[in-house]
């Protein structure tokens, strides 16, 4: 069901105007809330008297009747290009496990615990006709993983002319790419065509984090208590928005330092290309390839808490359970990652591509409490 | 008691809330749904104005959806070397919109909008009479809507039940064969025939909508299309008869190119595209499917194509040297230019400045030929492009109306396009009696009729010594004169299978040959004249125009016509019809 507008479309008989309405958008009447089954087979161990706790949990969960914009083909006469249907399944599955272990017989209580997560994804109905998507630089193919990094593979950059012109394949042919001089991107042939066209792109990396984990501690000490969360995650890239900006060798926008570097007939030893206010050709030193991406590996020190509980004997009766704190959030992250925000959220089907998210900021708190 | 207090307060509150329930209930009358829209007879009469609005559309007859079977043709040839040069070439590669994919995006949507208003109609209560004419326009132009796709693209998917809009998978359709389109069409437009009222009812039916008058004409198209001369006759002679309502050719030619309530859904119209005239439409142009507008200009851009680029049109599309020549080598009975020339291309006649006012024997009450155009006095034929030269055309355009000076470029012409007039009834019978019987009195008396009208000598049976004779005669000087430059020749040239056959092709050459000399040229090219011919280029397959690369990607079940696959539709015409040899 869609809403519809009255009387506005016209005609006229006798050159007298009338008016007339009509049902003008493709209605999917079909639509239905998704679907998820999962199916979890699980672990729970508590030994020594609960201080040691493992859990384990083998799931598989597939997503039934994703909504998912499906092209509207013409011969349907709509004016809508696209049509919101349950037209996706996709399907995960993963490992959790969970290791803690919790010690309060002595002076010194502690907790600890590691968490991990390992998710494996898999589309496998897209559309109508499992047509496979591309969203800027992610594709999304049945039986693939959703979003993964497609593009050309670079292969440094030419140093000279002579290299530009003596480049053959395996086949012995000359390897044609449009418009490339001393200091462009070399890219691979990867169809032995000896041109570099479009359908020389391959699958280049995931978005997606093998491996998601964290690990926490608590530590408790006659009245002080320190609690550490951290989180993080592993086996994936990033590709960054801001970072492809700021090294696009072309245009008038904001520019790297790392482009002062860049090669220049004086300045040829080095690995970054040439710059110039427009490229020549049709293949440029912009085109999406593996030097974008970025190894976001990462562990985040989410949450620092340092605490004091004072004895209630200090205060006689009138005010109890007061505690003095400071936390901190944000404290650190590890990562090779150079951009603002590790941790941000991609798209649907750009997982890993980072459309300039706006960065946490670090925290610092301090505070009391005090109960009457 | 408390207690009581608050229970009874919520029981009246929860009272009140429930009773209040209808006053919530109120459907927003600019924003309804689409739930529940079509169940009433006043919703589908709605529904019906919004199937003609979608034969107004950029891809069905406001400007490429018409032109581009002129271009395809032996008349019209494209001026400006550009927008128009692949279906003038006829190569099209399938990755242009212009003809690829417009005039197939938007006869699909005049299917959608009859195919709602037929899967609703049954189940309204309404009187039959309203129930006939609902159902029958409907048809009509779903019908029209087919004839357009299936010659234009050849195998074309047949979606004619609502219901299978529903489901998307059913609108990622197969092709279906040109056959079952044509038998579909046939099938819907013999009930339409049947169910429609004629134009003698008058009011609305007289002014522009369907009536059984239209579906004979097009049932009539339809079936010849197919080589089916003996049934289509049948409705022919019907409709001479007047069976489908009183159609007569009007006195002057030129009536049927202007625009103005004297000139429009004349006598002699059997269905035209209605547009606006001049100042009274609205104000937003709806170039595409999506743009639509309660203040629409209604207007169509052929005058933008046709007039010429030197008084301000875009100048694409301009008439074939030969066209000129076949008007200029027979005169009226008293010597004069054929009046059809005049309204056909737009050339300055010396001529013409000694005939305004007199009475001459096309025109005895005063002959209305001038070397006017757009409200200004030419010494010279204006040129088609301002670049490549050529002639430009009148048809369908204000040129000789004179109702304005500068040209409309846009979504402007108010002039209504004709898209069968009686004179096509009288041709195609005279077609159809030659087929089955050869070149009788019969047949000739019909084409007398329409020579008459232009005071052009009449035809004996003793010129036409054969079959072929006559048929050269009615192709390739009868139609090109009453018809030259509309829609249609394009069609006609397909369904005698001229290009299936070596000779007939290289006649469509010497016909379509043009100068790019920037000259409005009107003298006889040859071969060694000319700078080249539209049909040079002609690739096999490509009579047809290729469905859109894009849509055959988007779409599994699709798959190419002749034009994108290069395939030679010589051999399956060969096996089921003969080419009629040229006759000198």
């Amino acid at each position: 069901m869609d809403v519809m507008s009255r009387g506005n479309y016209t005609y006229s008989f006798g050159n007298n105007k009338v008016t007339g309405s009509a049902i003008s958008n493709y209605v999917n009447t079909a639509i239905r809330w998704e679907k998820k089954k999962t199916l979890d087979l699980g672990l729970d161990l508590g030994m020594f008297d609960n201080q040691l706790e493992f859990t384990f949990d083998w799931y598989k969960a597939t997503s039934e009747d994703l909504l998912y914009s499906v092209a509207v083909p013409t011969n349907a006469g709509a004016t809508n290009g696209t049509v919101t249907m349950n037209a996706a399944t996709m399907a995960n599955s993963g490992l959790e496990f969970l290791l803690a272990y919790r010690n309060h017989k002595h002076a010194v209580k502690f907790d600890i615990s590691a968490n991990a997560t390992a998710i494996k994804n898999e589309v496998t109905k897209l559309g109508v006709s499992n047509e496979p998507r591309t969203d800027g630089v992610s594709r999304t193919e049945v039986g693939r993983e959703v979003g993964s990094f497609y593009g050309y593979v670079s292969q440094g950059i030419f140093k000279s002319q002579q290299q530009i012109d003596n480049r053959v394949n395996s086949k012995g042919q000359h390897i044609n790419q449009n418009g490339a001089q001393p200091g462009d991107v070399i890219y691979a042939d990867l169809n032995n065509d000896g041109e570099i066209t479009a359908d020389d792109q391959k699958f280049l990396g995931s978005g997606l984090p093998k491996v998601n984990y964290g690990l926490n501690a608590r530590v408790e000490w006659k009245g002080f208590d320190l609690s550490i969360s951290t989180f993080g995650a592993a086996g994936f890239k990033a590709v960054d928005f801001v970072d492809v900006t700021l090294h696009s060798s072309y245009g008038a926008l904001n520019k790297s330092v790392d482009l002062l570097n860049a090669w220049t007939p004086t300045n040829i030893n080095t690995t970054v290309p040439r710059v110039a206010y427009k490229s020549t050709g049709s293949i440029t030193n912009d085109m999406f390839s593996q030097r974008f991406l970025q190894n976001a590996s990462y562990l985040k020190i989410a949450n620092v808490e340092l605490g004091y509980n004072f004895p209630n004997r200090w205060f006689g009766g009138y005010v109890n359970g007061v505690r003095v704190y400071a936390s901190a959030q944000n404290l650190a992250t590890f990562s090779k990652y150079k951009g603002y925000n590790v941790d941000f959220a991609g798209g649907t089907f750009t997982p890993g591509y980072n459309y300039a998210s706006y960065p946490t900021p670090q925290t610092v708190m301090f505070g009391a409490r005090f109960s009457f | 008691m408390k207690r009581l207090t608050i229970i009874l307060t919520m029981v009246a509150l929860i009272g009140g809330m429930t009773a209040c329930n209808k006053e919530l209930n109120v459907t927003n009358p600019n924003n309804q749904t689409t739930y529940d829209f079509g169940n009433t007879e006043s919703d589908l009469q709605e529904a019906v104005i919004s199937c003609y609005n979608r034969i107004r559309l950029e891809g069905t007859f406001a400007r490429v959806g018409y032109t581009l079977d002129a271009v395809r043709g032996d008349e019209v040839w494209n001026s400006s070397q550009q927008w128009y040069l692949e279906y003038d070439n006829l190569n099209s590669p399938g990755t242009i919109g212009i003809g690829d994919e417009w005039p197939w995006r938007d006869n699909y949507h005049v299917v959608n909008r009859t195919n709602f208003v037929l899967s609703k109609v049954d189940g309204v209560k309404m009187s039959e009479d309203s129930h006939n004419q609902i159902a029958g326009q409907a048809l009509f132009l779903r019908s029209l809507a087919y004839y357009e796709l299936a010659t234009y693209y050849q195998t074309v998917p047949l979606i004619t039940d609502y219901a299978s809009y529903s489901d998307i998978n059913t609108m990622y359709a197969s092709n279906n064969t040109q056959d079952q389109v044509f038998d579909k069409i046939e099938t819907d437009l013999t009930k339409a025939m049947q169910i429609l009222p004629s134009r003698d009812k008058g009011g609305e039916w007289a002014k522009g909508r369907a009536t059984s008058g239209s579906a004979a004409g097009y049932l009539a198209r339809a079936l010849m299309f197919r080589h089916k001369y003996l049934e289509a006759y049948a409705v022919l002679k019907d409709i001479i008869a007047g069976k489908y309502g009183h159609y007569e050719l009007t006195a002057d030619y030129g009536d049927n190119f202007r625009e103005g309530s004297s000139y429009e859904n004349n006598k002699e119209s059997l269905f035209e595209v209605q547009f606006m005239d001049y100042g009274t439409g609205g104000t937003d142009e709806e170039w595409t499917p999506v743009n639509i507008s309660s203040q629409a200009t209604q207007g169509h851009a052929v005058e933008s194509n046709y007039a010429s680029q030197a008084l301000g049109s875009w100048g694409d599309l301009a008439g074939a040297p030969w066209l000129y020549n076949l008007f200029r080598n027979e005169n009226s009975t008293d010597g004069r230019i054929d009046p059809r020339l005049y309204w056909t291309l737009v050339t300055f006649e010396t001529e013409y400045n000694s005939y305004t006012g007199l009475k001459t024997a096309a025109y005895p009450n005063g002959d209305p030929r001038t070397n006017i155009i757009y409200q200004q006095a030419i010494t010279v034929t204006p040129v088609s492009n301002t670049a490549q030269g050529g002639i430009s055309i009148a048809k369908f355009t204000n040129a000789r109306n004179n109702i304005y000076k500068s040209i409309t470029t846009g979504l402007h012409c108010g002039v209504n396009l004709r898209l069968m007039r009686y004179s096509d009834v009288l041709l195609r019978a005279a077609e159809c009696e030659n087929e089955i019987n050869g070149p009788t009195q019969t047949a000739l008396d019909y084409i007398n009729l329409v020579r008459q009208r232009v005071a052009l000598k009449d035809l004996k049976v003793s010129d036409f010594a054969s079959k072929d004779a006559l048929f050269e005669q009615i192709a390739n000087v009868e139609r090109p004169k009453e018809f030259g430059c509309e829609n249609g020749r394009g069609i006609d040239i397909i369904r005698w299978g001229f290009f299936y056959d070596a000779s007939r092709l290289n006649q469509l050459k010497e016909h379509a040959y043009y100068k790019l000399d920037g000259k409005p040229s009107t003298e006889e090219l040859t071969s060694a004249t000319a700078t080249a011919s539209s049909f040079q280029y002609y690739y096999k397959g490509h009579e047809y125009f290729p469905i859109f690369q894009g849509t055959l990607n988007a779409n599994p079940h699709l798959v190419g016509n002749s034009a994108n696959k290069n395939i030679d539709n010589g051999p399956a015409f060969i096996a089921k019809w003969a080419v009629h040899p040229i006759v000198k």
